[in-house]
């Protein structure tokens, strides 16, 4: 809690949100663009994180809160204004994981996770039949916001997440979503209300995954169901948090960085093995980091500690 | 009016009834001891008191209103904890976090500040101050039964259940293990139910001891009667042995 909140980190963080805000300013498009990838990824994880990396069950399936809430900003796109219907997403995407997560949640381990990723796939291709019966292969979004203006809009996102996820971590309410994982039924035998604590935080979970679903739809400026709701979205939130390791918003800073920056760098170098590269990458963190890149920080640190006081 | 009382409690795991028929009430301020061989029902009966279980027929009064149906934080949230005999402490935790979200939750529902307080004191009184700051993965068994008491301690009970916190202790561990749950329940007031099978301890602490065997209840008494009943003495050892000799 001390280390949060801080002077230094503060500053840190000040710092940081300071340098990107200001990105649009002095950078091109393509930075802009990374930017972007960083943003989205951050908020991404870090809402992830919220849920699966406080209560302990693994969702495989929050693509689908990302595509739903793209998919409903599609829907309402010019029919209301421009900020209600991304606003929207993130209410059907909150809505879908509230419904969703009350079966869902009464069981744990593997059937959890085969749930939610069955429950992504499922909507997927409802959404899909859908736009088939409608003739419809594809929406166009017409009169999107310039670019920096979605920058900013995924600044706000990723923001709002670290915040999210930092402020419900060391509350009351974290602390009874930490002590789920640890043993579900001990948690409930001292008085957590645990079905209702892990349909909240899923809801929670699932509020910024819709808003930046449907901010992502401005940027991209076109709507195919197969790629809103891709699935490689939920794996890749998944190995942002173990590349982070833990479940503290640097988890999320740390783990985004490292992705983004090696996709970037490999991708325009390796095109064709880059998704190869991605895959060794986290075998190697799973097999020889399991603690990820926050706990290879505190062993460094702990250890220059210690030589420092000899 | 009873702080507890069971009427005709039953419990069924499909044919066989664990807990048949079970009637008792726990005075406000007494230590009861509930004793019986191993498969008696004794956890059983905690869980479904607990709100782990749902009892099959019967009723389950706190203070005079049913708890019979209530989720297992309802229970915990008026006024009574338990522990488990198979300690379940959070392991990736340390001992002040433990204790300290229990006393967030529970009967106690504190602030962040009152229940660091709390936490510290009730882990000072549990003898666990020298491993606060250890996760409980690191602690021995008598140290993790220490914890599982703090914790249920925590949430500020008027009913404290605990399920064997003495079995695989060494006996001057059992000896100052009675001190501290004699002292405790002085402090702190509180309403003991024991299930033990250190007997040394129970005939030490308890008022009162209720005898289960097969699921139902087969005695209650004070301590030294219990002993001296055949039929308790039947169940225990075994029939015919009450024609043994005095050693």
């Amino acid at each position: 809690m001390s280390t949060l909140w801080s002077s230094r980190t503060l500053l840190a963080s000040a710092a940081t949100l300071a340098f990107m805000a200001s990105l649009p300013l002095w950078g091109d498009d393509p930075a802009i663009g990374v930017g972007i990838n960083l943003l989205v990824w951050v908020a991404l994880s870090a809402s992830w994180i919220v849920f699966s990396g406080l209560t302990g069950y693994i969702s495989l399936g929050h693509a689908v809160f990302y595509g739903i809430g793209g998919y409903v900003t599609a829907l309402l796109w010019l029919s209301v204004p421009m900020w209600a219907s991304v606003a929207a997403g993130g209410v059907a995407a909150a809505l879908l994981a509230l419904v969703a997560g009350y079966p869902c949640l009464r069981v744990r381990g593997p059937y959890f996770v085969m749930l939610t990723f069955g429950l992504s796939q499922f909507v997927k291709f409802v959404v899909i039949e859908i736009e088939t019966a409608l003739q419809i292969g594809g929406r166009l979004i017409i009169g999107a916001p310039p670019l920096d203006i979605i920058y900013w809009l995924f600044l706000a996102m990723a923001t709002g997440a670290v915040v999210l996820l930092a402020v419900i971590r060391y509350s009351r309410f974290g602390s009874g979503l930490r002590a789920i994982r640890e043993d579900e039924v001990a948690a409930e035998t001292i008085g957590i209300p645990t079905v209702k604590y892990k349909v909240l935080a899923f809801a929670i979970s699932a509020i910024i995954p819709g808003l930046v679903g449907g901010t992502m739809l401005m940027r991209s400026g076109y709507l195919e169901p197969d790629t809103i709701f891709d699935p490689t979205v939920s794996l890749t939130m998944i190995c942002i948090a173990v590349i982070g390791g833990g479940n503290t918003p640097a988890t999320a800073l740390l783990g985004s960085l490292l992705l983004v920056g090696l996709s970037e760098t490999l991708w325009v170098r390796f095109p064709l093995v880059y998704m190869i590269l991605l895959g060794c990458l986290l075998v190697t963190f799973v097999l020889a980091v399991p603690q990820g890149l926050l706990g290879l920080l505190a062993q460094l640190r702990h250890r220059l500690h210690s030589r420092g006081e000899k | 009016m009873a702080l507890l009382e069971l009427q005709n409690v039953t419990k069924a795991f499909g044919g066989l009834n664990a807990v048949d028929d079970v009637s008792f009430s726990v005075e406000r301020g007494e230590l009861v001891g509930l004793i019986g061989a191993n498969g008696a029902g004794k956890t059983t009966l905690f869980s479904v008191i607990a709100g782990n279980l749902k009892p099959t027929a019967g009723d389950i009064r706190l203070d005079g209103k049913s708890i019979a149906n209530l989720p297992p934080f309802r229970v915990s949230q008026l006024g009574i904890a338990r522990t488990f005999q198979i300690v379940r402490p959070f392991l990736a935790m340390t001992v002040e976090e433990n204790v300290e979200i229990a006393a967030l939750f529970g009967r106690a529902q504190h602030g962040s500040v009152q229940a660091r307080l709390e936490a510290a004191e009730i882990i000072e009184a549990l003898g666990l101050a020298s491993l606060r700051a250890r996760r409980a993965s690191e602690l021995t068994l008598g140290a993790r039964k220490r914890l599982e008491v703090a914790r249920a301690i925590a949430t500020q009970p008027h009913l404290l259940m605990l399920d064997e916190v003495m079995a695989g202790l060494t006996p001057t561990e059992v000896v100052e293990a009675c001190e501290i749950i004699a002292r405790l329940r002085n402090d702190l007031n509180l309403t003991v139910l024991l299930v033990e099978h250190v007997m040394a301890a129970v005939m030490r602490l308890a008022q009162r001891i209720i005898v289960i065997h097969h699921g139902v209840k087969i005695a209650e008494g004070a301590p030294n009667d219990i002993i001296r009943d055949p039929r308790v003495i039947e169940a225990y050892l075994g029939a015919g042995f009450e024609h043994a000799p005095p050693a």
